[in-house]
């Protein structure tokens, strides 16, 4: 039903339609006879009270019959002016029902609005479930994604490293120290870097493996062209260690503060470079069970293992 | 023909030196920009609005009439200070004796002056559409006699005619505007075509016919809005008798009358000249505001529901839909 028809079938004696077909101008001249209609009232009126203030007045518009015509013009005024507000006011009332229909229509709308808003909330928590466990999945995936990158980094820096570090040795910039402290100097410099970080971190086990093997193939290399002899042979732990005696103070120092994590029961051979840098000088055999001989490829694997277990 | 799409139109009623009252009105309408695209005048009405009719704007009419009623205050029309008592008496019986039809104890000569300082016949005749109204006379005696009874109310005076000043040529426009001022015994009657014509504001005295001449602004110039003006207090003019159209009558908030309607109608007294435009400024105010603020609030209401329908067809033509 529309907003004309519905008001059509109200019982007021003026339809819009009604109202529509009249020219502005008539309305606009029911305004006017209303509104100034008034004044007219005003002036007869104030006329009308002054000479009914004195008899011979009252007399002379009774006699003239003025006071029958301005009373008839007043109810003339009167009348029109009540008939132009029963038309201003059916039109007041007709504008407000339209008013009231547009109210309602626009309540219409607005339930129709909160409806889909309604439906629209569930479908986009329904969304944003979908989009949280979306997020969740890429974030794990771009987590793995980082892991790997890190991983594949960490191994290249690790190899890296090893080899910037055996350069090193090779070059000759650990030659102030006996053999057996550059075997030390070397672990302990790879265990501090991206080589030691790699181990620490690092679920690759296999690369793992893989860079083990080529420390202590080149711990093997190195530490034979040191010596100048084959690695398998015995030498005396004497003569591994008392090189060491012969270091600087400063050099000393160095070595005792880089092994100070060393225990003689897990650590034997670090343990026993350790005491030989000490100004007192021990020898391992006051240490126990230390072995009088060890060979190049034992020292070099008990070095790396003992490392391995460092906390 | 001219259009009826709001074509305003002023009627200037007669009264006498009351007739200031006009001035007040049009400073009025001057203030405000209300245009006046016709006019009618009676008695005192018609010599306002020749000069109005003439003018270039209302605004130059209205210092014009401002320095003529500042001359009238000062020198009335009807003093004659310079010939004796006896010569008076002489006139009154020369004008008894030999011209008992047409008795005018008074010469219109400074009202004649006037007219011919003020009055731009070129303007005039290429200016707004100005009538006056006339009363035909059936002898001066006769008309004044007529006229008292009818407003006494005992009997009713014969309609006045209406006469289209432009379209008239040379004297006869100017005896013309001149006839609808004269009061019977004080002026003579004017010779229009093959009659005499006496004061306007005689004709239809019950319903002040002849005195609110708005006849022909109706019937010949189709004014849809007219602006009535009334120099007495309680007018027995009546808007109702002319249902076609708008009818702005400004009427007196507080008494016109100063001293009496007889010396109030010749009086010209500088006090009461000066209270009367400012009395006629106060009415027009007051009239025209209590109608502009109705009137206003009606067009804020039609705009508003204007703009009301316009966002309900914005809304129902949208493509919102509900699934």
């Amino acid at each position: 039903m529309t907003k004309k028809e519905s008001l059509s079938n109200s019982n007021s004696r003026l339809s819009i339609l009604t109202l529509q077909n009249m020219h502005p101008q008539i309305r606009e001249k029911c305004i006017f006879d209303y509104i100034n209609g008034l004044e007219v009232l005003e002036d007869h009126l104030r006329v009308r009270s002054k000479s009914n203030e004195q008899f011979f007045g009252r007399v002379w518009e009774s006699i003239t019959g003025q006071a029958i015509s301005r009373q008839q013009l007043v109810d003339q005024n009167i009348t029109t002016s009540l008939n132009s507000v029963a038309i201003w006011l059916q039109s007041l009332q007709l504008e407000k029902a339209e008013s009231d229909l547009a109210i309602s229509h626009l309540a219409d709308k607005l339930l129709e609005t909160r409806t889909a808003l309604v439906n629209q909330r569930g479908e986009h928590k329904a969304l944003a479930d979908r989009l949280h466990n979306f997020s969740l999945y890429v974030s794990s995936q771009l987590s793995d994604l980082k892991i790997c990158l890190s991983n594949v980094d960490a191994a290249r820096l690790a190899s890296s490293h090893l080899e910037q570090v055996f350069d090193k040795w090779e070059a000759g910039r650990l030659e102030k120290y006996p053999p057996l402290i550059r075997l030390f100097l070397t672990i302990d410099e790879l265990h501090w870097g991206n080589f030691g970080t790699f181990f620490r971190l690092s679920q690759k086990e296999d690369e793992k493996v893989r860079l083990k093997h080529q420390l202590v193939d080149k711990s093997i290399v190195q530490m034979k062209k040191d010596l100048g002899k084959d690695l398998s042979k015995l030498m005396l732990s004497q003569d591994w260690l008392s090189p060491i005696h012969k270091l600087s103070p400063d050099s000393k120092e160095a070595v005792l503060y880089l092994s100070d994590w060393a225990s003689p029961s897990n650590e034997p051979i670090i343990s026993a470079m350790r005491y030989a840098a000490l100004p007192e000088q021990y020898f391992p055999h006051d240490m126990g069970d230390f072995p009088y001989v060890l060979s190049g490829r034992q020292v070099i694997n008990h070095m790396i293992y003992e490392n391995n277990n460092r906390k | 023909m001219p259009s009826n799409l709001c074509r305003v139109g002023l009627v200037l009623s007669g009264g006498g030196s009351v007739g200031a009252y006009h001035i007040g009105i049009l400073k009025y309408l001057v203030e405000h920009s209300i245009r006046v695209d016709a006019l009618a005048g009676a008695s005192i009405g018609a010599l306002n609005g020749s000069i109005i009719a003439s003018s270039s704007s209302l605004d130059s009419a209205t210092k014009k009439l401002e320095e003529i009623w500042s001359l009238l205050a000062n020198n009335h029309p009807l003093e004659d200070r310079d010939s004796s008592n006896i010569y008076k008496i002489y006139k009154v019986l020369k004008e008894l004796l030999l011209s008992p039809n047409n008795i005018g104890f008074f010469d219109d000569h400074m009202l004649r002056q006037i007219l011919k300082d003020y009055l731009n016949v070129y303007n005039l005749n290429s200016g707004i559409p100005f009538y006056v109204s006339a009363y035909q006379s059936e002898g001066s005696l006769l008309d004044i006699s007529k006229a008292l009874l009818g407003k006494m109310n005992l009997n009713n005076t014969l309609p006045s005619n209406f006469f289209h000043v432009q379209s008239m040529h040379g004297t006869e426009q100017i005896n013309a505007i001149l006839a609808s001022a004269s009061i019977p015994l004080i002026f003579r009657a004017k010779k229009i075509g093959g009659n005499y014509y006496a004061d306007g504001g005689i004709g239809g005295m019950k319903s002040a016919q002849g005195n609110t001449p708005i006849t022909p602004l109706i019937k010949h110039e189709r004014c849809s809005h007219i602006i009535v003006n009334h120099l007495g207090d309680g007018s027995f003019w009546n808007r109702h008798d002319f249902p076609e159209t708008t009818i702005l009558e400004i009427r007196p908030g507080r008494n016109i009358t100063r001293d009496g309607l007889a010396r109030d109608l010749l009086g010209f007294k500088p006090i009461n000249i000066n209270s009367w435009i400012e009395q006629g400024y106060e009415d027009a105010y007051r009239c025209f505001s209590n109608l502009g603020s109705a009137l206003s609030s009606i067009k804020i209401a039609d705009a508003a529901r204007e703009k009301r329908n316009l966002s309900i067809d914005r809304l129902n033509d949208d493509d919102f839909k509900v699934f």
